[in-house]
């Protein structure tokens, strides 16, 4: 079997859940210009939601959408109890990252108190694995890609084609002037959280699929290579976002063929060139000014 | 005292001096700079590291220590040394971390070098020795004073306290300076600084490598007297409890940030000691940390500027007293600048 065809399939898989975070979390900033620290341990919440609903004797699939919902709901909550108030309140961008940075403590350590240190694995039923070109896929890393590419399909266009999308970019453009053209754009906003809180949920039940064993610190750990494709990608614009999964996962997976200790540390090499040569990141054309192919 | 309370006393006030040092390195960067040095823990972590290895020797492989630069420097040169290259390191990272704008990038990409450390000394045993650390090093002076436990803990502190001291000097004169003015006009209005030909991202590099060396001495004096070091013990997470402390104490006022050091590192942390302990191992700890961010969410909701506000700087005597197109003089009046907060 040859080693660089295996590692491009799971590198597929790493894109696939890095894109999902990564856009989430981008598009998060994209419309609130908050970076949000707590993302990862959101992930974490997710995925200890669907393992719950899990446990509990329901499907896998159905545990997957538990955590989505789950992702979407936290991350409304953190949205319009703790960040609007403190922005309402004129907390400076400075403050707000340690707003963002102390919720992550407090949500990391809660799940760790109520959870406990211990790691946990879904039940699910081991299919048969997928010999594809080389590359050696199980059933669920097929589904983490078709969850991803769909999210992104659905997300591209509801952003490019639908009037929620032009109203989510406007008020990611401009909320002062999105808001005296007479779009809502607290509830706006609060969709973008919910959207971008799906995604979080989905990245985070299906990173804990694909490691096959988690713990209430797995979300967190990965916030920093979603950090690293967003920053990539230009933070704020989720199709850089995607692009900059695209790299760095499969560059990360690409690397563990010599050592798995690797796979963080290109993660960081890719960042830290790529703020060397382009510090505002790859992605130049923002989002926001895409052309409005709805009548 | 019984000799157990006295050395639990000078510990304290050991740990005391340096995490004021730290503090005031973060102060210094986060305070007065604005430059959210989210990688913090990791110079601390570097000095002392190399506050160890400057003292044990060369690594021979026994006693399941292996680890890199092992030598064996006089006293003052392994702290010395260790500032230097807190120094070096935030200049390499500053050379990529501090070029976006935006201060909350640079904070989340100093985030990310912080957790690759620290997953990269963990992983990599050969270098530092992995999850085990470094232990047993040589303190300074022990052997030639020939004291007991407690007089030599006096002696260090003694000494720990001329290097707070000495520091204190340094970040007061920094601060009070027009360089520190100049920071903290950098802090507050980065874009209008920048339009008057200030170069933003040199002066951030100047304090972040200054905060840098300060940063590693701190560690340098903590493990010289505690005599181990293990990355366990110098977490990512660290960094939040020293930005707990400057924002509590009252960032951008040394005074506030050396009240936040012997609140927050000080009295939070060792309360904790004295609580019952429940629960499985690790729950206190999680319960404790829980409270630090609510503590944290609670002043940036009530009082953002610390218990101890940063001073506002009036510069009237600066200020000519009468501009040729200026009207009447304006003698007297306190008027504010730009880089007061």
């Amino acid at each position: 079997m040859n080693q660089l065809t295996l590692a491009i399939g799971f590198g597929l898989v790493t894109s696939a859940i890095l894109a999902l975070g990564a856009v989430g979390f981008t598009l998060q900033f994209g419309v609130s210009n908050i970076l949000n620290l707590a993302y990862g341990d959101v992930m974490t919440v997710s995925a200890f939601m669907a393992y719950l609903v899990n446990a509990s004797g329901a499907g896998i699939w159905l545990a997957m959408c538990a955590g989505a919902a789950t992702g979407a709901v936290v991350s409304v909550l953190i949205s319009t109890l703790i960040f609007t108030p403190f922005l309402r309140r004129g907390t400076s961008r400075f403050a707000m990252v340690m707003v963002s940075l102390a919720l992550a403590v407090i949500l990391q350590n809660a799940i760790q108190a109520v959870a406990g240190p211990a790691f946990r694995s879904y039940s699910r039923s081991q299919g048969t694995s997928l010999h594809l070109l080389g590359m050696i896929l199980t059933p669920y890393q097929l589904v983490i890609i078709g969850v991803a590419a769909a999210s992104m399909l659905a997300l591209h266009l509801l952003l490019r084609y639908t009037r929620i999308g032009k109203a989510l970019r406007a008020t990611a453009a401009d909320a002062e002037l999105a808001r005296s053209c007479g779009i809502a754009t607290e509830r706006v906003s609060a969709l973008a959280w919910a959207i971008s809180g799906t995604l979080c949920g989905l990245g985070g039940v299906t990173l804990a699929l694909n490691l096959a064993s988690f713990d209430f610190h797995f979300g967190n750990a990965f916030l920093l290579v979603i950090v690293a494709a967003a920053v990539f990608g230009s933070v704020g614009q989720p199709y850089g976002a995607m692009v900059g999964a695209l790299v760095i996962g499969m560059a990360s997976e690409l690397a563990a063929i010599w050592t798995p200790s690797l796979k963080q540390v290109v993660a960081f090499v890719i960042l830290a060139l790529i703020l060397l040569v382009r510090p505002a990141g790859l992605w130049r054309k923002s989002f926001v000014q895409m052309d409005v192919a709805a009548r | 005292m019984s000799p157990a309370y006295q050395y639990y006393f000078i510990t304290l006030l050991i740990f005391f001096g340096v995490n004021t040092i730290a503090c005031w390195s973060l102060n210094i960067q986060y305070g007065v700079g604005g430059v959210m040095n989210f990688a913090f823990i990791m110079f601390q972590a570097l000095g002392a590291y190399l506050g160890g290895v400057l003292t044990l020797g060369p690594s021979t492989g026994a006693s399941f220590q292996q680890y890199v630069f092992g030598t064996t420097l006089p006293f003052p040169l392994p702290w010395i040394v260790a500032a230097a290259a807190g120094a070096t390191l935030a200049w390499i990272v500053g050379s990529f971390a501090l070029r976006p704008a935006r201060r909350d990038f640079q904070a989340m990409v100093m985030l990310v070098v912080s957790i690759i450390a620290s997953t990269v000394v963990l992983t990599e045993g050969w270098l530092f020795n992995g999850m085990n650390g470094i232990a047993a090093i040589p303190k300074p002076f022990q052997s030639r004073l020939n004291l007991g436990e407690i007089q030599y803990g006096w002696f260090y502190l003694g000494m720990t306290a001329v290097v707070v001291l000495l520091v204190y000097l340094l970040v007061d004169r920094l601060t009070g300076s027009p360089w520190g003015r100049r920071l903290r006009a950098m802090r507050e209005h980065p874009d209008a600084l920048s339009s008057l030909g200030v170069n933003i991202r040199a002066e951030s590099m100047k304090v972040y490598v200054l905060g840098g060396a300060l940063a590693s001495l701190s560690g340098a004096i903590l493990v010289q007297f505690i005599g181990a070091w293990s990355p366990g013990s110098w977490d990512t997470g660290e960094t939040f409890l020293y930005f707990v402390a400057v924002i509590v104490g009252g960032a951008g006022n040394n005074f506030g940030a050396m009240l936040g050091a012997a609140l927050v590192l000080g009295v939070f942390e060792e309360s904790v000691r004295y609580l019952p302990s429940f629960g499985y191992a690790g729950v206190a700890e999680a319960v404790q940390f829980m409270l630090l961010g609510v503590l944290i969410l609670a002043f940036l909701w009530f009082r953002p500027s610390g218990l101890v506000p940063e001073r506002r700087r009036r510069l009237t005597r600066l200020l000519p007293a009468a501009g040729p197109a200026g009207g009447k003089p304006e003698t007297g009046t306190d008027r504010p600048t730009a880089a007061s907060p």
